[in-house]
Formats: C-alpha cells, sequence, structure tokens
C-alpha cells in the first residue's frame, strides 16, 4: 500500500473546506480544493483520470468541517484503488450524515464551549490574556494534529473508515457535555462577580432584577424561536423607550 | 496604536475574524473573547476587549454553527463593540457596546446567508467546468469565496465602526447606558446557560458549576 504522498498540503487546505460553500454543493468544492493535490500527485500521469477524479470530487459533501479530513483520506483512497464511480459517490454519502454528528457533538457542543468556558474562567480569575492565548493554541495545535490523523485515517481504512472511527476515542465525544456544563456554570457567577461587576458599578440588585427579568422572559418566549441574543436585544428597545418617554 | 493608524489594523482584524467563522481557517479567532481581546489590546485598552470579550462569549456559547442553519457572526461586530467600550467606565461603555456587538453579531448572520447565494450562483454558472474536472473552475471558486467572504467582513467592521462614530456624537444618557448594562451581563448569563443546558449533560451539572463558580468567586 502505498503511503499518502502531500498530507500537509492536503490538512492545510482543509482548512478552507467551506471558502466556497453554497446550499448547492455544500463543501463540494472545498473537497476538490483539499483534494486536489493528492489526486495530482495520484493520477498526474493519466490527465483523464486526474479530471474524472476531480470532478467527482466536487460534487455534494457536508460534514463537520473539523472531521472532514476522514472523508478526503478515504475518498483518495477509493480513487487510488480504483473504485467504481458510484460506489465512491455512496461512500462520500455514507461519510457525510456520521462525521457530521459526531463531528458537531465533538467540537460545536464539546471541544469549543469546553475551551471558551475555561478561557471565559480564567480572564474573570484575573489571568489577562494568557487564558485567551491558551484558548487559541489549543485548539489549534489539537485540530492540525487530529486533521492530520483523520486524514491518515480514512486514507488507510477507506471504505471501511466508519469502522475505524467507531473504535477511536472519537466516539466518546459525549463524556464531553458534562465537563461543558460544569465549566460553563463555572464561568456564569465568575464572569458577573469578578469582571463586569468589579468596579461596583453595576452590581446591586438591579443586576437580580434584570436576570429575572431575562430569564422569565426568555423562558416564557422560548416556544416562539426566541433565544436569549434577541430576547435582550428586545429588552433593550423596552428600556431604551422607556428612558426616552421619561425624557 | 492610537489614531489614525490603528483604523487600518483594526479594519484588517474585523476582516480577518469574519473570515474565521465559516472560510478560513476556522481557529477560533472570531469567538468573542478572542476579538475582543486582540482589539483592546491594539487599542491600549486591554481591560475593555477582556470584559466586552466576555460577555459576547456567553451569548456565543447559545449558538451552534452548523451546516446551513442560520447563525449570529460575531467577530466583526465584537471589533466594533470593543472600540465603542475602549476608554469609559464600564458604567457607561458596557452595555451599549455589548448591545453593538449583538445588532452587528445579527446583521452578519443574514449577510453570511447573502455570501453563499452568492457562491451558489457561480457554482451553478461553472456546473460543467466542475463536473469536467477542470481544476481552474474549483480554484476560481475556491477565491472567489475568500474574496466574498472577505468583503462581508470588511463591510461588517466598517458598519460597526461607523455606528460607534455616530454614538460618540450622541451618547446614551448614563441611566440608560447603565440600564443596558445590566441587561446585557443578565442576558449573557441566560443564553450561556440555556445554551449549554439543551444540549449537554443537563442541569445537574451546571449546578454543580455554578456552586463551584459562587464559591470560587466568594474566596477571591
Amino acid at each position: 500500500m502505498a503511503g499518502l504522498i502531500g498530507a500537509p498540503l492536503t490538512v492545510a487546505r482543509c482548512l478552507a473546506l467551506q471558502a466556497a460553500w453554497s446550499y448547492e454543493r455544500m463543501q463540494g468544492v472545498g473537497m476538490a480544493w483539499a483534494s486536489e493535490p493528492a489526486l495530482r500527485r495520484l493520477f498526474g500521469h493519466d490527465p483523464d483520470r486526474y479530471r474524472a477524479a476531480l470532478g467527482r470530487s466536487a460534487s455534494f459533501f457536508n460534514a463537520n468541517p473539523f472531521l472532514a479530513p476522514t472523508a478526503v483520506g478515504a475518498f483518495l483512497r477509493a480513487e487510488a484503488d480504483e473504485m467504481p464511480p458510484a460506489q465512491v459517490e455512496r461512500l462520500r454519502t455514507a461519510l457525510s450524515g456520521p462525521l457530521g454528528a459526531l463531528g458537531d457533538r465533538l467540537y460545536w457542543t464539546g471541544v469549543v464551549p469546553a475551551l471558551s468556558g475555561m478561557a471565559v474562567c480564567g480572564v474573570a480569575l484575573g489571568a489577562g490574556w494568557w487564558p485567551v492565548l491558551a484558548l487559541l493554541l489549543v485548539h489549534n495545535s489539537t485540530r492540525l494534529w487530529l486533521g492530520h490523523w483523520l486524514l491518515r485515517l480514512g486514507w488507510t481504512h477507506g471504505p471501511m473508515v466508519g469502522v475505524a472511527m467507531t473504535a477511536s476515542p472519537l466516539s466518546g465525544a459525549a463524556t464531553l457535555a458534562a465537563i461543558v456544563a460544569t465549566v460553563a456554570g463555572t464561568a456564569a457567577p465568575l464572569m458577573v462577580t469578578g469582571s463586569a461587576l468589579e468596579d461596583g458599578s453595576l452590581a446591586d440588585w438591579g443586576l437580580v432584577a434584570a436576570a429575572v427579568l431575562v430569564a422569565v422572559g426568555f423562558r416564557w418566549l422560548r416556544g416562539r424561536r426566541a433565544s436569549a441574543l434577541k430576547f435582550t436585544l428586545a429588552a433593550s428597545v423596552v428600556a431604551i423607550l422607556w428612558h426616552l418617554g421619561r425624557a | 496604536m492610537t489614531g489614525a493608524a490603528v483604523l487600518p489594523v483594526l479594519l484588517g482584524w474585523g476582516t480577518l475574524v469574519g473570515l474565521d467563522l465559516v472560510s478560513f481557517p476556522q481557529g477560533l479567532l472570531s469567538r468573542p473573547l478572542v476579538a475582543a481581546t486582540v482589539a483592546g489590546a491594539l487599542l491600549g485598552d486591554l481591560e475593555a476587549g477582556l470584559r466586552v470579550g466576555l460577555v459576547l462569549e456567553l451569548f456565543a456559547l447559545d449558538v451552534l454553527p452548523i451546516g446551513a442553519s442560520r447563525y449570529p457572526d460575531f467577530g466583526p461586530g465584537t471589533v466594533a463593540a470593543t472600540v465603542l467600550a475602549a476608554g469609559r467606565s464600564w458604567s457607561e461603555g458596557l452595555g451599549p457596546a455589548v448591545l453593538l456587538g449583538l445588532v452587528l453579531a445579527m446583521v452578519g448572520g443574514r449577510s453570511i446567508d447573502v455570501v453563499r447565494r452568492i457562491n451558489g450562483r457561480a457554482v451553478r454558472q461553472s456546473e460543467a467546468s466542475l463536473l469536467s474536472g477542470d481544476v481552474r473552475a474549483v480554484t476560481r471558486l475556491q477565491w472567489l469565496g475568500l474574496t466574498t467572504d472577505a468583503a462581508r467582513s470588511l463591510g461588517l467592521t466598517l458598519l460597526g465602526l461607523l455606528a460607534v462614530v455616530g454614538y460618540r456624537l450622541v451618547p446614551a444618557p448614563a441611566a440608560l447606558a447603565r440600564t443596558m448594562g445590566l441587561l446585557v451581563v443578565a442576558g449573557g448569563v441566560v443564553a450561556g446557560l440555556h445554551g449549554v443546558s439543551r444540549r449537554s449533560a443537563g442541569w445537574r451539572w451546571i449546578v454543580l458549576g455554578l456552586g463551584l463558580g459562587g464559591g470560587i468567586a466568594w474566596l477571591a
């Protein structure tokens, strides 16, 4: 089995996987962009095969961008092994859903809120900008390492990469949920007492009243597609109108 | 960095954090805490950046930026919010700054949809080239997407900075600014806890965290 040449360039191009995101092909064009250097190395001697594989790589694809290198690796393996085009297409479709679900759970509801919650705690405790730097370093170094590892995983296992993913530690991402919840809970009082209200200018019963107002109002509106962001904006508009009325 | 020299740097930073959210490189530069901290450092008021970033970060915890869903873009708005907050006292600056950041985040979310439609039109026009495996079409579409998103982010940052200029001409009265401050801090806490509770292990872990955070805050 030949190794995958040019993996660092492929991983680097995966960072722009969503640059040409559209409702028609979603990440399809980005997949082609990421796969292109490896396809050129694999089929540079055969222009027809290279163009056919590149054309297939640009078709519809959508997954979590952080785990997408897995699909890139598996797709390249399938093309290198001369899998029939219909099977390559089925492989892409089959990988799209699981990589999206697992990646979103791992990153958007796990790693990212956990890291940002920890950074909020650190900043609120007076650590300055160091927690922010740590957030960037930890996220980006692990992401690049993971991208390289996932690309290799996809390349090594090809169509069987789903089985390899299931056996990997990534499938245990659900355990992050408890960490995220605890960190977010810890961050809230630290943010209120340690930072925004540090000079005492806002720290009085007004804050408690505002919190209760926002929480109760938001709870009441929840079933009507409201978000805390929209509710805060609406409450602020009411406050502005009230102040204008008094002036 | 002060005066006119900081303006292009802020515009560049706003553009970069806007690009980071979806297009490139998704390195968490667009998180409000990061965007605001760097903007605060550029303005020579790191504290302003850290505090605006903290509140907006809690709002960002309520957002799940996945696939075709619409979600706010906090990055460029956070840069403008930090500019508004810099050099002001907290009771005067925090509320209006965070509110500006929230409004721009929603506008930014809408603008992402526009970029996606522009990309879609370009993809439809290049359908034949893509099917035939034309590498130039792939490269052109990638660069078009990046350029369009960069222009969107730059425009959003510029809009935010213009709003800051407007606010300096007509600032909110002190009592109103203070009320806004209370609302955004309360809203941030509700947003952060709600965002985590609806897609994580549930309230028992959050309550554990609240107790832990409350204890640390009391000891500190």
